[in-house]
C-alpha cells in the first residue's frame, strides 16, 4: 500500500515528462515553419517585384524605341516632305502655268506621302499593339520598320500553329527579340538577319541569326553583355532558356526556347 | 462475470486502458462529424474500430475468466494484426502525403518485408516453443516502429522546405505524422525493454506498461482526432 502512491509519482513524473516533450517538440515545429514560411513569403515577393520591375522596363523601353522611330520618320520623312512640298508653293510661278501644275502636283504626292506617314505613325503611338493585336502582329510591324530602314535583308518565318499568350509574356519576347535587332543594328554589320518563330505543342522556339561580325562570348569587356543579360533575364522570368552561338567573323545565333505556359 | 478482475487489471495500468477507451469512442465520432470521407480517412476509420475492438475483446476475455494462455495466444495474435494493419495504413498516408520517391518505395517496401517477418515469426513460434519467443515477438513489434521513423522525419523535412500558404496546426498531417513519431519513439524502447522489465524489474512492469504503451498509444489517436478536427484532406 506504501509503495502505491510512490507508483503514482513516479507514474504521473513520467506521463509529465512525455507531455512537456511532445508540447515542446510541436511548440520548435511551429517556431521554425513559420520562419521559413516568411523566408518564403518574402522571397516571392521580392521574385513578384522584381518580375514587376523587368515587366515594367520592357514597357518603358518600348515605349522609348517608339518615341525614337518616331522622331526619326518625322525628321527623316515627314519633315523632309513637307520642306519640299513648302519650296514649291514658295516658288510657285503664276506665269508659267504648266511648270505651276507640275509643281502643284509634286505638293500634293509630298503632303499625301506625309499624311499617310502621319497616319502611320499615329498607329505605332499606340502602345497596346500587343494586347490588342498579338505578339505576331508587333513583330510584322516591326519588321517592316526594320525593312524600311535597308540596312539588311530580314527574312521572317513563322512554323507551327501560332498561339496567344498571357499579353504580357507575348510583351516580354516581343522586347527581346526587339533587343536582338538593336543589337545587330548597333553591332554586327550584317547583310542578311533572319527571324524564325517556332511553335511547338509545348513551347514556342525563338532563332534569331545574323551573318555579321560574330563576338567573342568568353571576353567580358564585350559591349553586349548588358544587352545579352537584359534578354537572359526576360528569357527566365518566361522559365526558357536563352542560347548564343557566335564566334568572330561566323555572324551570331540566339535561340530562346521559351514554354507557352 | 469477473468484474473485479477487470477492474483490478485496469487499476494496474492506472486507467490507462479506460482512457484510450473513450479517446477512441471519441476518434471514432470526431471522425464521422468533421472528417473528410476518402480511402485514407476510411483506413484510419477502421485502424481506430480494428483497435477498438481489440480492445474490447480483451476486457470481455478477462470477464469471461479466460485462461492466461488463451489471453496470451489472443494477444499474439491482434498484437500482430495490429501492427500489420496499422504499418498499411501509414504507409498508405505516407504515399500519399510524402513526395520524394525513394521514401515511397521504402513505405512500400517495408510493409512487404514487415509482413514476411511477421509471417515468418508465426510460423517459428507456432513450432518452437520456447521463452525466447516473447522476446522475438517484442523484437518484430520494435521492428514496425523502426520501419515507420523514416518517412515521419522525410515529412518534417518536406514540410520544412516546402512551404504551403496553411498553419501548421492547421494542417491534419502534422498532426497524423506527430502521433506516430512519438509514438514510434516511445514504443521502440518498450518493445525492447518489456522483456527484461517483466523479469527483472516485475515491480515497475505495471508503470512502465502505462506510460511507454498505453500513453502514447492515447495520444496518437487525440492527434488522430486533432487531425480530424482540422476538416481538411488528411493528406496536407
Amino acid at each position: 500500500m506504501q509503495k502505491m502512491p510512490y507508483n503514482i509519482v513516479i507514474f504521473l513524473a513520467v506521463v509529465s515528462a512525455i507531455i512537456l516533450l511532445m508540447l515542446t517538440f510541436i511548440f520548435f515545429m511551429t517556431i521554425t515553419y513559420r520562419k521559413r514560411q516568411n523566408i518564403l513569403q518574402h522571397s516571392i515577393e521580392r521574385i513578384k517585384l522584381d518580375n514587376e520591375k523587368v515587366l515594367l522596363n520592357s514597357q518603358l523601353e518600348i515605349q522609348e524605341q517608339t518615341f525614337q522611330h518616331i522622331s526619326r520618320e518625322i525628321h527623316d520623312n515627314i519633315s523632309l516632305s513637307l520642306t519640299l512640298a513648302k519650296l514649291n508653293l514658295h516658288t510657285f510661278d503664276w506665269e508659267n502655268r504648266k511648270r505651276s501644275a507640275d509643281k502643284i502636283a509634286a505638293s500634293i504626292d509630298l503632303l499625301t506621302s506625309s499624311i499617310a506617314q502621319l497616319s502611320d505613325i499615329s498607329k505605332s503611338l499606340d502602345a497596346d499593339i500587343i494586347t490588342h493585336h498579338g505578339l505576331l502582329e508587333a513583330l510584322e510591324k516591326e519588321v517592316n520598320r526594320i525593312r524600311k530602314t535597308g540596312l539588311f535583308e530580314l527574312k521572317f518565318v513563322i512554323s507551327g500553329s501560332p498561339v496567344y499568350m498571357e499579353s504580357q509574356r507575348e510583351l516580354i519576347i516581343f522586347r527581346i527579340i526587339q533587343e536582338a535587332f538593336n543589337n545587330i543594328i548597333k553591332h554586327a554589320s550584317a547583310s542578311a538577319v533572319g527571324l524564325e518563330l517556332f511553335y511547338y505543342e509545348q513551347k514556342l522556339v525563338v532563332n534569331i541569326s545574323d551573318n555579321g561580325k560574330g563576338f567573342d562570348q568568353t571576353n567580358r569587356e564585350n559591349k553586349n553583355q548588358a544587352g545579352l543579360r537584359n534578354m537572359e533575364t526576360r528569357t527566365k522570368i518566361l522559365s526558357g532558356e536563352m542560347n548564343i552561338c557566335s564566334r568572330p567573323g561566323t555572324g551570331t545565333s540566339l535561340t530562346f526556347n521559351i514554354p507557352l505556359v | 462475470m469477473n468484474i473485479q478482475g477487470l477492474v483490478f487489471n485496469l487499476q494496474r495500468t492506472y486507467f490507462t486502458e479506460v482512457v484510450l477507451f473513450l479517446i477512441e469512442i471519441i476518434a471514432i465520432l470526431i471522425w464521422a462529424i468533421y472528417a473528410p470521407k476518402n480511402k485514407i480517412s476510411y483506413l484510419f476509420f477502421l485502424y481506430i474500430t480494428f483497435d477498438l475492438l481489440i480492445l474490447i475483446i480483451n476486457w470481455i476475455l478477462i470477464l469471461q475468466y479466460t485462461s492466461p494462455e488463451i489471453k496470451k495466444i489472443f494477444i499474439n495474435i491482434t498484437n500482430t494484426l495490429v501492427a500489420l494493419f496499422e504499418l498499411f495504413v501509414y504507409n498508405t498516408f505516407f504515399k500519399q502525403t510524402l513526395i520524394n520517391t525513394w521514401i515511397k518505395k521504402w513505405s512500400r517496401y517495408s510493409f512487404i518485408f514487415y509482413s514476411l517477418i511477421t509471417v515468418s515469426y508465426t510460423i517459428y513460434s507456432l513450432c518452437h516453443k520456447s521463452s525466447l519467443n516473447s522476446y522475438l515477438a517484442y523484437s518484430v513489434g520494435a521492428l514496425e516502429f523502426i520501419l515507420l521513423l523514416p518517412p515521419c522525419l522525410v515529412f518534417y523535412y518536406q514540410i520544412l522546405n516546402l512551404s504551403v500558404d496553411i498553419n501548421l496546426q492547421k494542417r491534419p498531417s502534422f498532426w497524423i505524422v506527430t502521433g506516430i513519431f512519438f509514438y514510434s519513439i516511445i514504443s521502440i524502447p518498450y518493445y525492447l525493454l518489456t522483456t527484461y522489465i517483466s523479469l527483472i524489474k516485475h515491480e515497475y512492469k505495471y508503470i512502465y506498461e502505462a506510460t511507454l504503451f498505453y500513453l502514447p498509444f492515447t495520444i496518437n489517436f487525440i492527434f488522430l482526432i486533432k487531425a480530424f478536427k482540422c476538416k481538411k484532406c488528411l493528406t496536407i
